[in-house]
Protein backbone atom coordinates (compact mmCIF):
# COMPACT_ATOMS: atom_id res chain seq x y z
CA UNK A 1 0.00 0.00 0.00
CA UNK A 2 1.16 3.49 -0.70
CA UNK A 3 1.51 6.04 2.03
CA UNK A 4 -1.58 7.86 0.84
CA UNK A 5 -3.63 4.68 1.00
CA UNK A 6 -2.40 4.03 4.52
CA UNK A 7 -3.35 7.56 5.54
CA UNK A 8 -6.82 7.18 4.11
CA UNK A 9 -7.30 3.77 5.73
CA UNK A 10 -6.21 4.98 9.14
CA UNK A 11 -8.41 8.07 8.95
CA UNK A 12 -11.34 5.88 7.92
CA UNK A 13 -10.69 3.53 10.84
CA UNK A 14 -10.68 6.46 13.24
CA UNK A 15 -13.94 7.74 11.78
CA UNK A 16 -15.54 4.32 12.26
CA UNK A 17 -14.46 4.26 15.91
CA UNK A 18 -16.02 7.70 16.43
CA UNK A 19 -19.22 6.48 14.82
CA UNK A 20 -19.37 3.48 17.14
CA UNK A 21 -18.70 5.65 20.19
CA UNK A 22 -21.77 7.75 19.36
CA UNK A 23 -23.92 4.70 18.56
CA UNK A 24 -22.96 2.66 21.64
CA UNK A 25 -25.43 4.23 24.13
CA UNK A 26 -28.39 3.70 21.80
CA UNK A 27 -27.41 0.08 21.25
CA UNK A 28 -27.06 -0.38 25.01
CA UNK A 29 -30.58 0.94 25.57
CA UNK A 30 -31.93 -1.36 22.88
CA UNK A 31 -29.92 -4.32 24.12
CA UNK A 32 -32.33 -5.46 26.79
CA UNK A 33 -35.21 -5.29 24.34
CA UNK A 34 -33.22 -7.11 21.69
CA UNK A 35 -32.13 -9.74 24.17
CA UNK A 36 -35.73 -10.33 25.23
CA UNK A 37 -36.88 -10.44 21.62
CA UNK A 38 -39.74 -8.08 22.39
CA UNK A 39 -41.40 -5.87 19.86
CA UNK A 40 -43.46 -2.82 20.60
CA UNK A 41 -41.18 -1.37 23.26
CA UNK A 42 -39.61 1.17 20.94
CA UNK A 43 -36.09 2.49 20.82
CA UNK A 44 -35.55 2.46 17.08
CA UNK A 45 -35.93 6.24 16.98
CA UNK A 46 -33.01 6.83 19.32
CA UNK A 47 -30.89 4.34 17.38
CA UNK A 48 -31.73 6.20 14.17
CA UNK A 49 -30.86 9.54 15.77
CA UNK A 50 -27.53 8.16 16.97
CA UNK A 51 -26.77 6.71 13.53
CA UNK A 52 -27.35 10.10 11.87
CA UNK A 53 -25.30 12.06 14.39
CA UNK A 54 -22.58 9.42 14.47
CA UNK A 55 -22.28 9.30 10.70
CA UNK A 56 -22.10 13.08 10.44
CA UNK A 57 -19.45 13.25 13.12
CA UNK A 58 -17.46 10.44 11.48
CA UNK A 59 -17.44 12.38 8.22
CA UNK A 60 -16.34 15.58 9.94
CA UNK A 61 -13.59 13.72 11.82
CA UNK A 62 -12.37 12.09 8.61
CA UNK A 63 -12.17 15.44 6.79
CA UNK A 64 -10.40 17.01 9.77
CA UNK A 65 -7.80 14.26 9.86
CA UNK A 66 -7.12 14.44 6.13
CA UNK A 67 -6.75 18.19 6.36
CA UNK A 68 -4.42 17.98 9.35
CA UNK A 69 -2.29 15.41 7.56
CA UNK A 70 -1.42 18.04 4.97
CA UNK A 71 -0.88 20.96 7.31
CA UNK A 72 0.66 19.34 10.37
CA UNK A 73 4.30 20.05 11.02
CA UNK A 74 4.47 16.76 12.93
CA UNK A 75 2.15 13.85 12.37
CA UNK A 76 2.23 13.01 16.06
CA UNK A 77 0.38 16.27 16.79
CA UNK A 78 -2.50 15.11 14.69
CA UNK A 79 -2.81 11.74 16.41
CA UNK A 80 -2.36 13.09 19.92
CA UNK A 81 -5.15 15.58 19.28
CA UNK A 82 -7.36 12.85 17.79
CA UNK A 83 -6.73 10.59 20.78
CA UNK A 84 -7.88 13.31 23.14
CA UNK A 85 -10.93 13.99 20.98
CA UNK A 86 -11.82 10.28 21.04
CA UNK A 87 -11.54 10.15 24.83
CA UNK A 88 -13.85 13.13 25.20
CA UNK A 89 -16.31 11.69 22.68
CA UNK A 90 -16.43 8.24 24.30
CA UNK A 91 -17.06 9.64 27.75
CA UNK A 92 -19.42 12.45 26.90
CA UNK A 93 -21.64 10.53 24.47
CA UNK A 94 -22.58 8.06 27.23
CA UNK A 95 -21.97 9.75 30.57
CA UNK A 96 -23.72 12.93 29.52
CA UNK A 97 -26.79 10.92 28.52
CA UNK A 98 -26.81 9.05 31.79
CA UNK A 99 -26.50 12.26 33.80
CA UNK A 100 -29.20 14.07 31.83
CA UNK A 101 -31.67 11.18 32.02
CA UNK A 102 -31.05 10.41 35.69
CA UNK A 103 -30.95 13.98 36.90
CA UNK A 104 -34.32 15.15 35.65
CA UNK A 105 -36.63 12.12 35.38
CA UNK A 106 -39.72 14.10 36.39
CA UNK A 107 -39.15 16.79 33.82
CA UNK A 108 -38.48 14.31 31.06
CA UNK A 109 -41.51 12.18 31.91
CA UNK A 110 -43.75 15.24 31.92
CA UNK A 111 -42.35 16.32 28.59
CA UNK A 112 -42.85 12.87 27.10
CA UNK A 113 -46.45 12.75 28.22
CA UNK A 114 -47.14 16.14 26.73
CA UNK A 115 -46.06 14.74 23.39
CA UNK A 116 -42.55 16.16 23.28
CA UNK A 117 -40.43 13.77 21.23
CA UNK A 118 -37.89 12.28 23.58
CA UNK A 119 -35.64 11.53 20.64
CA UNK A 120 -34.95 15.28 20.39
CA UNK A 121 -33.56 15.27 23.93
CA UNK A 122 -31.42 12.25 23.08
CA UNK A 123 -30.14 13.78 19.85
CA UNK A 124 -29.39 17.14 21.48
CA UNK A 125 -27.34 15.50 24.22
CA UNK A 126 -25.32 13.52 21.69
CA UNK A 127 -24.82 16.63 19.57
CA UNK A 128 -23.31 18.41 22.58
CA UNK A 129 -20.97 15.45 23.07
CA UNK A 130 -19.88 15.55 19.43
CA UNK A 131 -19.26 19.30 19.55
CA UNK A 132 -17.17 18.91 22.70
CA UNK A 133 -15.10 16.20 21.05
CA UNK A 134 -14.49 18.20 17.87
CA UNK A 135 -13.57 21.29 19.83
CA UNK A 136 -11.13 19.26 21.93
CA UNK A 137 -9.47 17.81 18.84
CA UNK A 138 -9.07 21.12 17.09
CA UNK A 139 -7.92 23.09 20.11
CA UNK A 140 -5.44 20.37 21.07
CA UNK A 141 -4.04 20.30 17.56
CA UNK A 142 -3.66 24.08 17.53
CA UNK A 143 -2.00 23.98 20.93
CA UNK A 144 0.54 21.37 19.87
CA UNK A 145 1.48 22.89 16.54
CA UNK A 146 4.26 25.54 16.62
CA UNK A 147 3.20 28.96 15.42
CA UNK A 148 4.84 32.07 13.97
CA UNK A 149 8.62 32.17 13.73
CA UNK A 150 9.02 28.75 15.19
CA UNK A 151 6.80 27.28 12.47
CA UNK A 152 8.69 29.15 9.76
CA UNK A 153 12.01 27.89 11.12
CA UNK A 154 10.85 24.35 11.19
CA UNK A 155 12.84 22.29 8.74
CA UNK A 156 11.55 18.84 9.41
CA UNK A 157 8.25 18.95 7.59
CA UNK A 158 7.13 15.38 7.10
CA UNK A 159 5.11 15.96 3.99
CA UNK A 160 5.80 18.44 1.25
CA UNK A 161 4.07 21.72 1.77
CA UNK A 162 0.95 22.44 -0.17
CA UNK A 163 2.20 23.51 -3.60
CA UNK A 164 1.94 27.25 -4.05
CA UNK A 165 0.11 28.60 -7.09
CA UNK A 166 2.30 29.30 -10.13
CA UNK A 167 3.36 32.87 -10.82
CA UNK A 168 1.96 34.60 -13.93
CA UNK A 169 5.45 35.73 -15.07
CA UNK A 170 7.10 32.56 -16.31
CA UNK A 171 10.39 34.12 -17.44
CA UNK A 172 11.63 35.28 -20.94
CA UNK A 173 9.43 34.52 -23.96
CA UNK A 174 10.48 31.86 -26.49
CA UNK A 175 12.29 33.10 -29.66
CA UNK A 176 10.04 33.86 -32.66
CA UNK A 177 12.08 31.67 -35.08
CA UNK A 178 11.35 28.56 -33.02
CA UNK A 179 14.93 27.94 -31.97
CA UNK A 180 15.57 26.64 -28.51
CA UNK A 181 17.40 29.23 -26.41
CA UNK A 182 20.61 28.06 -24.86
CA UNK A 183 20.30 28.60 -21.13
CA UNK A 184 23.12 30.39 -19.45
CA UNK A 185 25.13 28.22 -17.20
CA UNK A 186 26.08 30.09 -14.06
CA UNK A 187 29.77 30.12 -13.28
CA UNK A 188 30.36 28.80 -9.85
CA UNK A 189 33.26 30.12 -7.83
CA UNK A 190 36.20 27.76 -7.70
CA UNK A 191 37.09 26.75 -4.16
CA UNK A 192 40.61 27.79 -3.12
CA UNK A 193 43.29 25.13 -3.28
CA UNK A 194 45.18 24.01 -0.25
CA UNK A 195 48.15 26.18 -1.20
CA UNK A 196 45.93 29.21 -1.51
CA UNK A 197 44.23 28.49 1.76
CA UNK A 198 47.70 28.33 3.36
CA UNK A 199 48.46 31.81 2.08
CA UNK A 200 45.50 33.89 3.14
CA UNK A 201 45.20 37.40 1.90
CA UNK A 202 46.53 36.79 -1.59
CA UNK A 203 43.86 37.17 -4.16
CA UNK A 204 44.21 35.23 -7.40
CA UNK A 205 42.25 36.39 -10.43
CA UNK A 206 39.69 33.94 -11.81
CA UNK A 207 41.35 33.70 -15.26
CA UNK A 208 44.73 32.53 -13.95
CA UNK A 209 43.35 29.69 -11.85
CA UNK A 210 43.79 26.20 -13.14
CA UNK A 211 40.79 23.90 -13.01
CA UNK B 1 19.06 19.39 6.21
CA UNK B 2 18.31 19.12 9.96
CA UNK B 3 17.14 15.66 11.10
CA UNK B 4 13.50 15.43 12.25
CA UNK B 5 13.01 15.60 16.00
CA UNK B 6 11.93 12.17 17.27
CA UNK B 7 11.49 12.80 20.96
CA UNK B 8 8.35 14.40 22.34
CA UNK B 9 8.65 17.75 23.93
CA UNK B 10 6.97 18.53 27.21
CA UNK B 11 3.74 19.74 25.66
CA UNK B 12 3.43 16.73 23.39
CA UNK B 13 4.22 14.34 26.23
CA UNK B 14 1.56 15.91 28.42
CA UNK B 15 -1.07 15.82 25.70
CA UNK B 16 -0.25 12.24 24.74
CA UNK B 17 -0.43 11.13 28.35
CA UNK B 18 -3.72 12.90 28.83
CA UNK B 19 -5.19 11.32 25.72
CA UNK B 20 -4.02 7.84 26.63
CA UNK B 21 -5.30 8.10 30.17
CA UNK B 22 -8.56 9.51 28.87
CA UNK B 23 -9.11 6.64 26.46
CA UNK B 24 -8.29 4.04 29.11
CA UNK B 25 -10.58 5.73 31.63
CA UNK B 26 -13.32 6.02 29.03
CA UNK B 27 -13.10 2.34 28.23
CA UNK B 28 -13.18 1.30 31.86
CA UNK B 29 -16.04 3.66 32.66
CA UNK B 30 -18.13 2.72 29.66
CA UNK B 31 -17.80 -1.04 29.79
CA UNK B 32 -17.57 -1.20 33.56
CA UNK B 33 -20.58 0.86 34.48
CA UNK B 34 -22.15 3.31 32.09
CA UNK B 35 -23.18 1.08 29.19
CA UNK B 36 -24.38 -1.78 31.44
CA UNK B 37 -26.41 0.75 33.39
CA UNK B 38 -27.96 2.18 30.23
CA UNK B 39 -28.78 -1.37 29.14
CA UNK B 40 -30.18 -2.41 32.50
CA UNK B 41 -32.21 0.64 33.48
CA UNK B 42 -35.35 2.00 31.83
CA UNK B 43 -34.27 5.62 31.62
CA UNK B 44 -35.79 6.81 28.36
CA UNK B 45 -39.17 8.31 29.30
CA UNK B 46 -42.22 6.86 27.62
CA UNK B 47 -45.71 7.96 26.78
CA UNK B 48 -48.56 6.66 28.86
CA UNK B 49 -50.99 4.20 27.26
CA UNK B 50 -54.00 5.84 25.72
CA UNK B 51 -56.78 3.25 25.96
CA UNK B 52 -60.37 3.51 27.07
CA UNK B 53 -61.45 0.55 29.17
CA UNK B 54 -64.90 -0.46 30.30
CA UNK B 55 -65.11 0.06 34.06
CA UNK B 56 -65.91 -2.86 36.33
CA UNK B 57 -65.87 -5.28 33.44
CA UNK B 58 -64.51 -8.18 35.44
CA UNK B 59 -66.32 -10.95 37.25
CA UNK B 60 -65.99 -11.53 40.93
CA UNK B 61 -68.12 -14.17 42.48
CA UNK B 62 -67.96 -16.87 45.13
CA UNK B 63 -65.77 -19.02 42.92
CA UNK B 64 -64.28 -16.61 40.40
CA UNK B 65 -61.54 -13.98 40.31
CA UNK B 66 -59.08 -12.52 37.81
CA UNK B 67 -56.07 -10.53 38.84
CA UNK B 68 -52.63 -9.47 37.62
CA UNK B 69 -49.30 -9.71 39.45
CA UNK B 70 -46.67 -7.14 38.48
CA UNK B 71 -43.37 -6.37 40.12
CA UNK B 72 -40.59 -3.80 39.84
CA UNK B 73 -42.35 -1.49 37.41
CA UNK B 74 -41.45 1.88 38.92
CA UNK B 75 -39.41 3.58 36.19
CA UNK B 76 -41.92 5.60 34.20
CA UNK B 77 -39.86 4.74 31.15
CA UNK B 78 -40.70 3.28 27.79
CA UNK B 79 -40.45 -0.30 28.92
CA UNK B 80 -42.70 0.25 31.92
CA UNK B 81 -45.22 1.99 29.67
CA UNK B 82 -45.11 -0.93 27.22
CA UNK B 83 -45.90 -3.39 30.00
CA UNK B 84 -48.69 -1.15 31.32
CA UNK B 85 -50.18 -0.83 27.84
CA UNK B 86 -50.22 -4.60 27.40
CA UNK B 87 -51.93 -4.93 30.79
CA UNK B 88 -54.62 -2.55 29.55
CA UNK B 89 -54.98 -4.53 26.31
CA UNK B 90 -55.25 -7.75 28.29
CA UNK B 91 -58.02 -6.15 30.33
CA UNK B 92 -59.96 -5.61 27.10
CA UNK B 93 -60.04 -9.34 26.35
CA UNK B 94 -59.67 -10.85 29.83
CA UNK B 95 -60.83 -8.24 32.36
CA UNK B 96 -59.38 -8.35 35.83
CA UNK B 97 -60.36 -6.44 38.93
CA UNK B 98 -57.13 -6.45 40.89
CA UNK B 99 -53.47 -5.66 40.36
CA UNK B 100 -51.04 -7.00 42.95
CA UNK B 101 -47.94 -4.83 42.89
CA UNK B 102 -44.94 -6.81 44.10
CA UNK B 103 -42.77 -3.93 45.21
CA UNK B 104 -40.23 -1.48 43.78
CA UNK B 105 -42.85 0.76 42.31
CA UNK B 106 -40.62 3.83 42.17
CA UNK B 107 -37.10 4.24 40.82
CA UNK B 108 -34.95 7.32 40.19
CA UNK B 109 -36.53 9.50 42.84
CA UNK B 110 -39.02 9.71 45.66
CA UNK B 111 -42.45 8.19 45.24
CA UNK B 112 -44.21 11.35 46.39
CA UNK B 113 -42.44 13.30 43.63
CA UNK B 114 -42.81 10.66 40.93
CA UNK B 115 -46.27 9.36 41.75
CA UNK B 116 -47.71 10.60 38.47
CA UNK B 117 -44.82 9.32 36.35
CA UNK B 118 -44.49 5.84 37.82
CA UNK B 119 -48.04 5.00 38.82
CA UNK B 120 -50.86 7.28 37.78
CA UNK B 121 -49.95 7.73 34.11
CA UNK B 122 -48.98 4.13 33.29
CA UNK B 123 -52.00 2.73 35.11
CA UNK B 124 -54.45 5.46 34.14
CA UNK B 125 -56.60 3.24 31.87
CA UNK B 126 -56.88 0.66 34.66
CA UNK B 127 -57.43 3.30 37.34
CA UNK B 128 -60.25 4.78 35.26
CA UNK B 129 -61.68 1.25 34.92
CA UNK B 130 -61.76 1.16 38.75
CA UNK B 131 -59.34 -1.72 39.06
CA UNK B 132 -58.04 -2.18 42.62
CA UNK B 133 -54.35 -1.94 43.37
CA UNK B 134 -52.70 -3.70 46.30
CA UNK B 135 -49.07 -3.39 47.23
CA UNK B 136 -46.41 -5.61 48.75
CA UNK B 137 -43.68 -3.31 50.03
CA UNK B 138 -40.41 -3.57 48.16
CA UNK B 139 -36.99 -2.18 48.67
CA UNK B 140 -35.25 -1.06 45.51
CA UNK B 141 -32.12 -0.35 47.48
CA UNK B 142 -31.72 -4.13 47.46
CA UNK B 143 -30.84 -4.11 51.13
CA UNK B 144 -32.93 -5.21 54.06
CA UNK B 145 -32.09 -2.07 55.97
CA UNK B 146 -34.22 0.48 57.65
CA UNK B 147 -33.20 4.06 57.06
CA UNK B 148 -35.15 7.22 57.67
CA UNK B 149 -35.40 7.86 53.96
CA UNK B 150 -36.59 4.31 53.39
CA UNK B 151 -39.28 4.64 56.05
CA UNK B 152 -40.49 7.91 54.57
CA UNK B 153 -40.63 6.32 51.16
CA UNK B 154 -42.68 3.39 52.41
CA UNK B 155 -45.06 5.69 54.29
CA UNK B 156 -45.59 7.71 51.12
CA UNK B 157 -46.37 4.57 49.14
CA UNK B 158 -48.88 3.38 51.71
CA UNK B 159 -50.62 6.73 51.85
CA UNK B 160 -50.79 7.44 48.13
CA UNK B 161 -51.97 3.95 47.24
CA UNK B 162 -54.34 3.59 50.14
CA UNK B 163 -52.56 0.53 51.45
CA UNK B 164 -53.85 -0.45 54.90
CA UNK B 165 -50.46 -1.37 56.34
CA UNK B 166 -47.00 -2.71 55.77
CA UNK B 167 -48.37 -6.24 55.94
CA UNK B 168 -52.02 -7.07 55.66
CA UNK B 169 -54.53 -9.49 54.22
CA UNK B 170 -57.38 -8.99 51.76
CA UNK B 171 -60.05 -11.25 50.36
CA UNK B 172 -61.42 -11.22 46.82
CA UNK B 173 -63.83 -13.93 45.75
CA UNK B 174 -62.33 -17.36 46.38
CA UNK B 175 -58.82 -15.99 47.08
CA UNK B 176 -57.27 -14.69 50.28
CA UNK B 177 -54.23 -12.51 49.69
CA UNK B 178 -51.46 -12.04 52.26
CA UNK B 179 -49.13 -9.13 51.56
CA UNK B 180 -45.80 -9.11 53.37
CA UNK B 181 -43.21 -6.42 53.90
CA UNK B 182 -39.99 -8.25 53.12
CA UNK B 183 -37.98 -5.08 53.61
CA UNK B 184 -38.40 -5.40 57.37
CA UNK B 185 -35.26 -6.67 59.05
CA UNK B 186 -35.90 -9.90 60.87
CA UNK B 187 -38.50 -11.26 58.46
CA UNK B 188 -35.93 -13.80 57.29
CA UNK B 189 -33.43 -13.44 60.11
CA UNK B 190 -32.77 -15.40 63.23
CA UNK B 191 -35.52 -15.09 65.81
CA UNK B 192 -39.25 -15.00 65.20
CA UNK B 193 -40.53 -11.65 63.96
CA UNK B 194 -43.85 -10.06 64.65
CA UNK B 195 -44.71 -10.27 60.97
CA UNK B 196 -44.11 -14.03 60.76
CA UNK B 197 -46.32 -14.60 63.74
CA UNK B 198 -49.03 -12.45 62.23
CA UNK B 199 -48.76 -14.41 58.97
CA UNK B 200 -49.04 -17.71 60.75
CA UNK B 201 -52.18 -16.58 62.56
CA UNK B 202 -53.72 -15.01 59.46
CA UNK B 203 -53.14 -18.13 57.37
CA UNK B 204 -54.52 -20.32 60.10
CA UNK B 205 -57.74 -18.31 60.28
CA UNK B 206 -58.17 -18.18 56.47
CA UNK B 207 -61.04 -20.32 55.26
CA UNK B 208 -61.06 -19.40 51.61
CA UNK B 209 -60.34 -21.91 48.86
CA UNK B 210 -57.12 -20.27 47.66
CA UNK B 211 -54.27 -18.72 49.62
CA UNK B 212 -51.88 -16.45 47.78
CA UNK B 213 -48.90 -14.81 49.47
CA UNK B 214 -47.29 -11.76 47.84
CA UNK B 215 -43.95 -10.33 48.86
CA UNK B 216 -41.11 -8.52 47.16
CA UNK B 217 -38.07 -10.70 47.88
CA UNK B 218 -38.23 -14.15 46.28
CA UNK B 219 -37.87 -17.35 48.20
CA UNK B 220 -36.69 -19.24 45.14
CA UNK B 221 -34.89 -17.41 42.34
CA UNK B 222 -32.18 -18.25 39.84
CA UNK B 223 -31.74 -14.63 38.92
CA UNK B 224 -29.23 -11.92 39.70
CA UNK B 225 -30.20 -11.46 43.34
CA UNK B 226 -31.07 -15.11 43.78
CA UNK B 227 -33.05 -16.78 46.52
CA UNK B 228 -33.33 -14.47 49.52
CA UNK B 229 -31.06 -15.63 52.36
CA UNK B 230 -33.04 -16.98 55.27
CA UNK B 231 -36.35 -17.11 53.41
CA UNK B 232 -36.43 -20.88 52.97
CA UNK B 233 -35.47 -21.41 56.60
CA UNK B 234 -37.79 -18.87 58.20
CA UNK B 235 -40.75 -18.26 55.91
CA UNK B 236 -41.19 -21.48 53.98
CA UNK B 237 -42.07 -23.62 57.04
CA UNK B 238 -44.93 -21.23 57.81
CA UNK B 239 -46.19 -21.44 54.24
CA UNK B 240 -45.92 -25.23 54.23
CA UNK B 241 -47.69 -25.57 57.55
CA UNK B 242 -50.63 -23.42 56.45
CA UNK B 243 -50.95 -24.96 52.94
CA UNK B 244 -50.44 -21.85 50.83
CA UNK B 245 -51.11 -22.37 47.12
CA UNK B 246 -49.17 -19.65 45.33
CA UNK B 247 -46.33 -17.32 46.30
CA UNK B 248 -45.74 -14.27 44.10
CA UNK B 249 -42.59 -12.17 44.33
CA UNK B 250 -40.48 -9.70 42.39
CA UNK B 251 -37.07 -8.14 43.09
CA UNK B 252 -35.29 -10.11 40.36
CA UNK B 253 -36.21 -8.63 37.01
CA UNK B 254 -37.27 -11.72 35.15
CA UNK B 255 -39.99 -14.34 35.09
CA UNK B 256 -39.46 -17.65 36.82
CA UNK B 257 -41.61 -20.50 38.05
CA UNK B 258 -40.17 -23.02 40.45
CA UNK B 259 -40.89 -26.69 40.92
CA UNK B 260 -43.77 -26.94 43.40
CA UNK B 261 -42.46 -27.54 46.87
CA UNK B 262 -44.92 -29.15 49.28
CA UNK B 263 -47.75 -28.13 47.00
CA UNK B 264 -46.68 -24.46 46.82
CA UNK B 265 -45.90 -22.86 43.48
CA UNK B 266 -43.35 -20.06 43.63
CA UNK B 267 -43.45 -17.47 40.87
CA UNK B 268 -41.10 -14.52 40.31
CA UNK B 269 -42.74 -11.75 38.28
CA UNK B 270 -40.22 -8.93 38.41
CA UNK B 271 -40.08 -7.87 34.76
CA UNK B 272 -42.19 -4.76 35.15
CA UNK B 273 -39.75 -2.38 33.49
CA UNK B 274 -36.24 -3.84 33.51
CA UNK B 275 -34.65 -7.16 32.75
CA UNK B 276 -31.75 -8.92 34.39
CA UNK B 277 -30.25 -12.23 33.50
CA UNK B 278 -31.61 -15.45 34.88
CA UNK B 279 -30.05 -18.88 34.94
CA UNK B 280 -31.42 -22.30 35.66
CA UNK B 281 -31.40 -24.00 39.02
CA UNK B 282 -32.59 -27.38 40.20
CA UNK B 283 -35.83 -25.78 41.29
CA UNK B 284 -36.53 -23.92 38.01
CA UNK B 285 -39.33 -25.10 35.75
CA UNK B 286 -39.55 -22.06 33.49
CA UNK B 287 -37.46 -18.92 33.40
CA UNK B 288 -36.88 -16.05 31.02
CA UNK B 289 -35.23 -12.67 31.21
CA UNK B 290 -38.02 -10.56 29.75
CA UNK B 291 -40.48 -7.78 30.42
CA UNK B 292 -43.73 -9.37 31.56
CA UNK B 293 -46.61 -9.57 34.02
CA UNK B 294 -48.66 -12.53 35.20
CA UNK B 295 -52.39 -12.75 34.57
CA UNK B 296 -54.18 -15.17 36.91
CA UNK B 297 -57.68 -16.51 36.54
CA UNK B 298 -59.33 -18.41 39.34
CA UNK B 299 -62.48 -20.37 38.74
CA UNK B 300 -63.71 -22.65 41.48
CA UNK B 301 -60.97 -25.23 42.11
CA UNK B 302 -58.82 -24.25 39.11
CA UNK B 303 -56.24 -21.52 38.94
CA UNK B 304 -54.48 -20.70 35.69
CA UNK B 305 -51.61 -18.29 35.35
CA UNK B 306 -50.16 -16.78 32.19
CA UNK B 307 -47.02 -14.72 31.94
CA UNK B 308 -47.42 -12.19 29.13
CA UNK B 309 -44.84 -10.05 27.36
CA UNK B 310 -45.49 -6.44 26.22
CA UNK B 311 -46.13 -7.64 22.68
CA UNK B 312 -48.85 -10.02 23.88
CA UNK B 313 -46.88 -13.23 23.46
CA UNK B 314 -46.88 -15.79 26.24
CA UNK B 315 -43.82 -16.63 28.31
CA UNK B 316 -45.29 -19.41 30.42
CA UNK B 317 -48.57 -20.98 31.46
CA UNK B 318 -49.34 -22.92 34.57
CA UNK B 319 -52.42 -24.43 36.17
CA UNK B 320 -53.08 -25.31 39.77
CA UNK B 321 -55.84 -27.20 41.43
CA UNK B 322 -57.19 -26.31 44.80
CA UNK B 323 -55.80 -28.16 47.78
CA UNK B 324 -58.92 -30.11 48.48
CA UNK B 325 -58.79 -33.34 46.61
CA UNK B 326 -55.37 -33.16 45.04
CA UNK B 327 -51.98 -31.75 45.98
CA UNK B 328 -49.31 -30.42 43.59
CA UNK B 329 -49.31 -28.27 40.48
CA UNK B 330 -50.30 -29.21 36.94
CA UNK B 331 -48.46 -27.20 34.27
Amino acid sequence: MTRRQVDIAVATGYAVVCFLAVLAPALAVRWSVFKSDIEGVGGRDIVAASVIIGAAHAAVAWVRLRSEERTALRRSHMWIASLNALAVLSLSSSVLLLVVLLSFPDTHAAMANRGFPVVVLWAATQLVAVILAEATGRVMFWWLEPHGAEARACKWRVLPAIPRPRLLNRGPAAPADGSVPIPEVPVLPVPPTATERARPGRLVPLESRSR
Amino acid sequence: MTRPRTRLNRREFLAAGLGTAGVVAAGATLFGGVLPRLAHEDLVPGRAPDLQLTPNDWHVGPGRLSFVALGDNGSGGRQAMAVAEQMARTYQTQPFGLVSLLGDICYYGRFADRFDDVFRRPMEPLIDAEVNFELAIGNHDAALNHSDASIEEIEAELELLGTPGRYYTTSHGPVDFFYLDSSTPGLFGVGASEQLEWLDDALASSTNEWKVVALHHPIYSAGEHGSTPGAQERLQPVLDRRAVDLVLSGHDHHYERAVPADGITYVVSGGGCKTTRVGRSDFTVAAESTLQFVHVEVQDDRLSGTSIRPDGTVVDRFRLRAREGRRGAMA
